[in-house]
């Protein structure tokens, strides 16, 4: 014999038993974080470099570490004693052997290193991304190939992932950085715009911060495989950056997050996001729908 | 919402800030116990929700919306739980049974009980995620989409999924000489 099961009334029953008071010490050691804890007041850029091109972006950190590194060497050339002889460093070549390099000391890198380096803190690295040497990817799902970064892992969306709304291909850096890239797309619905898309968007994440999603109109036009897009978020406090570009009667959402695992950290460096964007190529009629259902799409 | 108790804290005030912990103290701990089904991860969540939000809590816009804002926050640490260590999604312990079992309530059987916890832990995060909010906060599916900032038909379309395969997860124990031999 089958008897029907009333699911929401079983899972509103089953949800609804348990444990649901919080022990005191949780509250007293959040209380007691919040301490030492300070509140932000202002965000890490002006609003007029976050709406700047990526392109304008790096220029502007270019000028300014230049700038600053001019500064430095002046003040430094006045006050600082002769410098010392330069210092050997091994460095591995190629063939897996170690060749002495010279480095002089107590040089500034080149300020392109310092923007291009996905860790400014890290020791200066001359030469800029080299995105043709990462391994390419072609998407199965959502319609579009690029190239990620060597190292990092590549968890790609299936066919069979149509039924889940949120299935992305996901790039994520090696630890210990969190790091993490990913892309997905989807059709417009019959009659929809652009303009009436995003603004279902924009309006579906109204409780972000106004930083983060502002209007279309304010998004900062970004280039993806020559078609202009838009760009918003990128400030400290929304956790995330994305491209949105239209191709076609379909949209696509490249979105970089800075840590996978907390809010509110770090940016995304926009260097790497650029060379990401850079190595993507658009192919609208190789991908993936469901036939019955329209996934994600804000209705207009 | 207490929205002066919302502003006082949103300039700086802690002791603002406490009554607001302690009031949605409760709540915050039964989403991310069901949702994380372990004591310890839900804690940490609970915890971890509340720093964040004194962090942030200047950057809110509307006070009015401090509820369901704290909600989100408290949901993506979940899923970062989640991420960080998908082991505990592979065990299965039921939840503890709070009171006895009436005759006629299907779900106070432990058989089935066990299999609704089977079939939840199963589940993508995202998809235990509006089951909770649906069922054990009582939102609407309008309400679940501001809350997770995604849209209403991404909602709806997610409740279906997990009713699915919830309804699945219990038929499967209802009928298994059926189930037997069935692909699923």
């Amino acid at each position: 014999m089958t008897r029907e099961i009333d699911i929401e009334r079983e899972l509103d029953l089953w949800l609804g038993d348990g444990h649901s008071e919080v022990p005191d010490r949780v509250i007293a050691a959040a209380l007691d974080q919040i301490k030492t804890t300070r509140q932000r007041r202002s965000f890490g850029l002006p609003r007029r470099f976050t709406t700047m091109r990526l392109t304008y972006q790096v220029l502007a950190v270019t000028a300014a570490l230049l700038a600053l590194g001019m500064l430095g060497a002046l003040v430094a050339g006045a006050s600082r004693p002769p410098a010392p002889p330069p210092i050997t460093t091994p460095i591995p070549t190629a063939a897996g052997t170690l060749a002495p390099a010279t480095v002089p000391p107590a040089t500034l890198p080149p300020a392109s290193a310092a923007v291009l380096s996905p860790s400014p803190s890290d020791a200066p690295t001359p030469s800029p991304i080299n995105a043709a040497a990462w391994p390419s990817f072609t998407s199965q799902v959502f319609g579009f190939t690029m190239r990620y970064p060597t190292g990092w892992t590549l968890v790609p969306a299936k066919l069979a992932d149509l039924s889940i709304p949120d299935a992305v291909d996901e790039f994520d850096a090696p630890a210990p950085s969190l790091a993490g890239f990913n892309v997905r797309s989807e059709r417009l619905r019959p009659g929809q715009t652009p303009a009436q898309w995003s603004a279902a968007y924009v309006k579906a994440n109204s409780m972000n911060p106004a930083e983060c999603f502002p209007p279309s109109s304010q998004w900062t036009p970004e280039r993806v495989d020559g078609i202009v897009g838009g760009l918003h978020g990128g400030a400290v406090s929304c956790d995330f950056t994305e491209v949105v570009v239209f191709d076609g009667n379909r949209v696509y959402l490249f979105r970089a997050v800075a840590n996978r695992n907390t809010i509110g950290s770090d940016t995304f460096d926009i260097s790497l996001l650029g060379a990401l964007l850079n190595s993507v190529h658009l192919t609208p009629a190789t991908a993936k729908d469901p036939n019955s259902e329209w996934r994600r799409t804000p209705a207009p | 919402v207490d929205s002066d108790l919302v502003e006082a804290a949103r300039r700086g005030d802690r002791d603002a800030f406490a009554i607001l912990a302690v009031s949605r103290g409760d709540r915050l701990f039964g989403v991310a116990h069901r949702i994380l089904r372990e004591m310890d991860r839900a804690e940490d969540a609970v915890q971890q929700t509340l720093v964040i939000a004194w962090r942030e809590l200047p950057r809110l816009r509307d006070p009015e919306r401090f509820d369901a804002w704290v909600l989100r926050l408290l949901v993506r640490l979940c899923y970062a739980e989640a991420r960080r260590d998908r082991r505990h999604f592979a065990v299965v312990r039921a939840l503890p049974v709070d009171g006895p079992a009436g005759p006629d309530a299907f779900t106070h059987d432990i058989a089935n009980r066990d299999q609704l916890e089977r079939g939840f832990r199963r589940l993508r995060p995202e998809h235990r995620v509006v089951l909770v909010l649906r069922h054990y906060v009582g939102l609407e599916p309008a309400e679940i989409a501001e809350v997770l900032g995604i849209p209403e038909g991404t909602t709806r379309s997610r409740l279906h999924y997990a009713h699915r395969a919830m309804r699945a997860a219990l038929e499967a124990d209802l009928r298994p000489a059926v189930a037997e031999g069935r692909s699923s």
